[in-house]
């Protein structure tokens, strides 16, 4: 049994940011499913945005270590349920607006990959932008233009 | 599960993971030799996603047999990988430190060992979904998330060569040619594989998905009145039996290097 509560380690769990998108931390992100303290170990289970992701690794080791000071830390990454974009939050959303990435579209990725709305620019807010590349500096962003402020910009792709 | 399918669902997951590590692999190859700077991204992309598969299926087996994904990946002797011939030729030009590169690169190749292989991926995930064997039909969910973007791709690229001026559309279709027998030995079955299909583990065997796979093929070849090849045609076949040719020999060189140099080096 764990002194600390699980409401506790959701709150520290709040202040570890994605290593590559700083302004938005994991919770916000969605890929901690469950918490849970009422063993002697500490157990979050994460699932992972992308199969590849160079991240896992560094925030599994993010998690253990702010959670450290509350007793031993199990970091579990799960596959039995995909993440998908639907599991950032609303706040999450702004956030990723915040780091100048589009927040992915909303729909079944199944039927459109690409988002038959116009994209609008997380800059200006015009919709007048058009996709450069479905891919982009990491495997979940893709790269987009807006032709109104004539910037390019990444929106975080819809899986 | 019954114990008699433990080995050849852990061959079965070898065969895919081989498959997505040998293609990751040579796409990885792209980055800074692309015909554009986008693809240079893309491709660089697409290659850490299947080398990203390619672990998780490894992970899996390694349950399985009781030994590590690493040790799958890199430490297994040459002959023991079954990924299919298609996916093991280098499609870049050979890089050479004197600054003298071998020609012999090819766009086209890269673009239709993609096409054919992405479609009969989507087959093949497609029916691992339904799998009895939970772990696997989960992961199996995620990667067909991001394999939709793969399609996506390769068909801009299938288009823009076939409907192209008239270089890319000859570079295409010799590409088609050349490469037709290895894409139909991606059919070639993993041993066992009755076996699972029979608990229901796989809901049918890969040998199965041809037809479907030439359903598939047959329209983007015909809107582009690109005569669809023979699909009787002879496969190259063995690479499921670890059968393999010079390009994986120049590969598995390559790719186990600083593995054989360091072999227990932890980074």
């Amino acid at each position: 049994m764990q002194t600390v509560s699980e409401e506790q380690v959701w709150e520290a769990l709040r202040e570890i940011p994605d290593p590559e998108i700083p302004t938005i931390n994991v919770v916000d992100l969605g890929i901690i499913r469950q918490v849970a303290v009422a063993d002697a170990v500490i157990r979050v289970e994460m699932m992972p945005t992308f199969v590849g992701c160079p991240a896992i690794d560094m925030m599994r080791r993010d998690i253990r270590e702010r959670l450290g000071p509350f007793g031993p830390v199990e970091v579990v990454v799960v596959y039995d349920e995909p993440w998908t974009t639907e599991r950032i939050t609303a706040a999450g959303r702004r956030m990723l607006l915040q780091a100048g990435l589009a927040p992915p579209p909303r729909g079944d990725i199944r039927l459109t990959p690409v988002s038959s709305q116009p994209v609008p620019c997380p800059y200006c807010g015009s919709t007048d932008t058009q996709i450069e590349n479905l891919f982009g500096p990491t495997p979940c962003r893709s790269i987009f233009y807006c032709r109104a402020c004539r910037q390019p910009f990444e929106q975080f792709k819809a899986v | 599960m019954t114990p008699e399918a433990r080995e050849p669902l852990a061959r079965y997951l070898l065969t895919i993971a081989d498959d997505e590590l040998v293609l990751g692999y040579r796409d990885s190859e792209w980055t800074g030799v692309a015909p554009i700077v986008e693809e240079d991204v893309a491709f660089s992309s697409l290659a850490q996603d299947e080398i990203g598969h390619a672990r998780l299926l490894y992970t899996l087996a390694a349950e399985l047999t009781a030994t590590d994904p690493d040790q799958l990946a890199l430490r297994r002797p040459k002959g023991d990988y079954y990924h299919a011939r298609l996916l093991e030729f280098r499609a870049t030009p050979k890089y050479d430190p004197s600054g003298q590169h071998q020609a012999g690169g090819d766009w086209a190749k890269a673009i239709v060992r993609r096409y054919l292989y992405d479609l009969f991926d989507d087959l093949r995930t497609e029916i691992i979904a339904e799998s009895s064997y939970p772990p696997l039909a989960a992961a199996i969910q995620k990667v067909r998330r991001e394999e939709r973007y793969h399609l996506r791709h390769d068909e801009a690229w299938w288009h823009a060569l076939a409907g192209g001026p008239a270089e890319g559309r000859e570079r295409l279709e010799r590409a088609i040619a050349a490469l037709w027998p290895d894409a139909l030995g991606l059919f070639e079955p993993a041993p066992g594989e009755e076996r699972l299909v029979a608990e229901g583990i796989l809901p049918l065997t890969t040998a199965e998905l041809r037809l479907r796979w030439v359903e598939r093929v047959a329209p983007a070849f015909a809107r582009h009145g690109i005569p669809l090849p023979d699909e009787r045609a002879a496969p190259a076949v063995g690479g499921r039996r670890g059968e393999h040719g010079p390009g994986w020999d120049e590969l598995y060189d390559e790719m186990t290097m600083v593995r054989r140099l360091e072999p227990d080096g932890a980074w």
